[in-house]
């Protein structure tokens, strides 16, 4: 098993309130797994990715990589959100570079390497071009070379696609699957989207509305490529849908 | 590149006939009134006294830049240090951010007779009001730039087990830098002020002397000829520091293509 979280508890306290976020989430990935973690927005999603980070720390709980307990992911992960977080004053190679560059990789080599992946995802010639010049979605491929170069065996994708209009999403979810096919990355990635995440997926972990636990584990046993048409790919959509549904259900429920 | 020139001559336009305006009032005024050179001389004699008494102006004109930039440049040691101090550590913000803000309510023109008992008639003492009007901007602006930076984007650093060595160099100094132009930009328009006024009180060259020596002898034009040459030299260092900006800040550029 590449990475497992077992039992995180997380509360937040605000003005006095106490607010349990996270409720005992356990979840795994195996090595080179694509593993998608589907819930309703707002029930801590993020949360749980900024404690596997090592940004927040749990309350209960534990983080495994590679069979062995750990106090967080830092120095084993790479880390993609929804913002792209490109730093606007380096150029599109030099942004791609940046955690080789942290980790000592001479810059040269660093750049060849960036170049090389840069112009897989339709980046060539906007290699010396700022960010503010690029596009959302070229910026957001521009992030993904980054976080793949990282060369960490594990990715943790925060909404990577979140804030893209649909046409570009179809095309960085196919460069997605490409990168983690070609470099077999273990890969945990959230979504409140159901048909990317069977898109994308092995295996689906659905979360309840808050406080999150695990609901439900649905593998996703459907060839790739995909096809979003296929009987078998509509089905489990349904299924995924009946259970997110549930969940909304309960949070809106809970509001009243 | 020659068109953004012309676009940018074009869009000073207004401020230039506005300018000169101005000086035909002031021309056809003297003249009418029959002004006295020694209250207020025409435009046309001012520009005559800028020609014929260059050599008078420019070398004091030297004077007053070498203790305006040398000014500058320990205002900017003197002001990022701080800046980084202040930003470093919670107590030195605390011990210091006030102190700071302190200084700068104290008008430099109080305390320039006793800088030039503590540094002398020369150089020193100058360099010093220079730098104490320049720095304040800079301690500002630069505290602001190290606190813009998005904290996303250092904890992708962090997560990435980047040293605290490597969130400063690579990502908190590059994103202050505009901030910091900015601190410098405001900072050198204001310098000539510090200068000025220690030449006033205690010197023996400089645009602030030779602006007191004319001064006592009438020669009103000799003051607005050395008032040329003052504005005209801060205009130059105001425009190389945005010439400075310029090259160093080249994503901006792109930003606004």
């Amino acid at each position: 098993m590449k990475i497992a979280v077992k039992g995180i508890v997380k509360s937040f306290s605000h003005n006095g309130v106490n607010l349990r976020v996270l409720d005992g989430v356990t979840l795994h990935a195996r090595e080179g797994e694509f593993v998608t973690i589907l819930g309703p927005s707002g029930c801590g999603k993020s949360t749980l990715f900024n404690i596997i980070a090592g940004l927040l720390p749990p309350d209960a709980g534990e983080i495994w990589i590679d069979g062995a307990p750990v106090p967080d992911g830092r120095g084993y992960i790479a880390y993609m959100q929804q913002k792209d977080l490109l730093l606007p004053w380096r150029t599109v190679v030099d942004n791609a570079v940046l955690g080789l560059e942290v980790q000592g990789t001479p810059r040269e080599m660093a750049r060849s390497l960036a170049r090389d992946l840069l112009a897989r995802v339709g980046l060539q010639g906007f290699e010396d071009a700022f960010p503010a010049q690029l596009s959302g979605g070229m910026r957001q491929r521009v992030a993904l070379v980054r976080t793949v170069l990282t060369g960490k065996e594990i990715l943790l994708l925060d909404e990577p696609f979140g804030a893209l209009d649909a046409m570009t999403r179809l095309v960085l979810q196919q460069y997605i699957l490409r990168m983690w096919q070609e470099f077999r990355r273990t890969v945990l990635f959230v979504t409140h989207d159901i048909e990317e995440a069977v898109l994308l997926s092995d295996r689906i972990y659905v979360l309840s509305a808050r406080p999150a636990r695990v609901k439900e584990e649905v593998g996703v046993d459907l060839p790739r490529p995909r096809q979003v048409t296929d009987p078998a790919f509509v089905t489990l959509k349904g299924r995924l849908l009946a259970l997110i549904q549930d969940e909304m259900k309960e949070a809106f429920g809970h509001a009243r | 590149m020659h068109a953004r020139i012309f676009t940018k001559a074009i869009s000073n336009l207004p401020s230039l006939l506005l300018l000169g305006v101005f000086l035909l009032v002031w021309e056809g005024a003297v003249r009418f009134f029959e002004m006295p050179p020694y209250i207020l001389p025409a435009p046309s004699r001012i520009a005559d006294v800028l020609v014929s008494e260059r050599a008078l102006l420019w070398r004091d004109t030297l004077v007053t830049l070498e203790e305006v930039g040398l000014g500058i440049l320990l205002a900017l040691v003197v002001g990022i240090t701080l800046a980084f101090l202040i930003f470093h550590s919670q107590v030195l913000e605390r011990a210091l951010y006030p102190l700071i803000v302190a200084s700068q309510t104290i008008p430099v023109f109080a305390i320039a007779p006793l800088l030039i008992v503590w540094f002398g008639y020369g150089l020193l003492s100058k360099v010093i009001m220079a730098t104490l009007i320049v720095f304040f901007p800079i301690v500002v602006n630069t505290v602001d730039g190290l606190r813009a930076v998005d904290e996303d984007i250092v904890n992708l650093l962090r997560i990435l087990k980047a040293s605290r060595w490597q969130i400063l160099w690579k990502v908190r100094i590059p994103g202050a830098l505009p901030f910091i132009f900015s601190g410098i930009k405001v900072g050198v328009a204001v310098s000539a002020i510090g200068a000025v006024i220690g030449e006033w009180v205690g010197s023996q060259a400089g645009l602030g002397f030779l602006m007191i020596h004319a001064n006592a002898q009438l020669r009103v034009d000799l003051i607005f000829a050395a008032i040329v040459y003052l504005s005209a030299m801060a205009i130059g260092l105001f425009a190389f520091a945005s010439f400075v900006e310029w090259l160093a800040l080249p994503w901006r550029r792109a930003a606004t293509k």
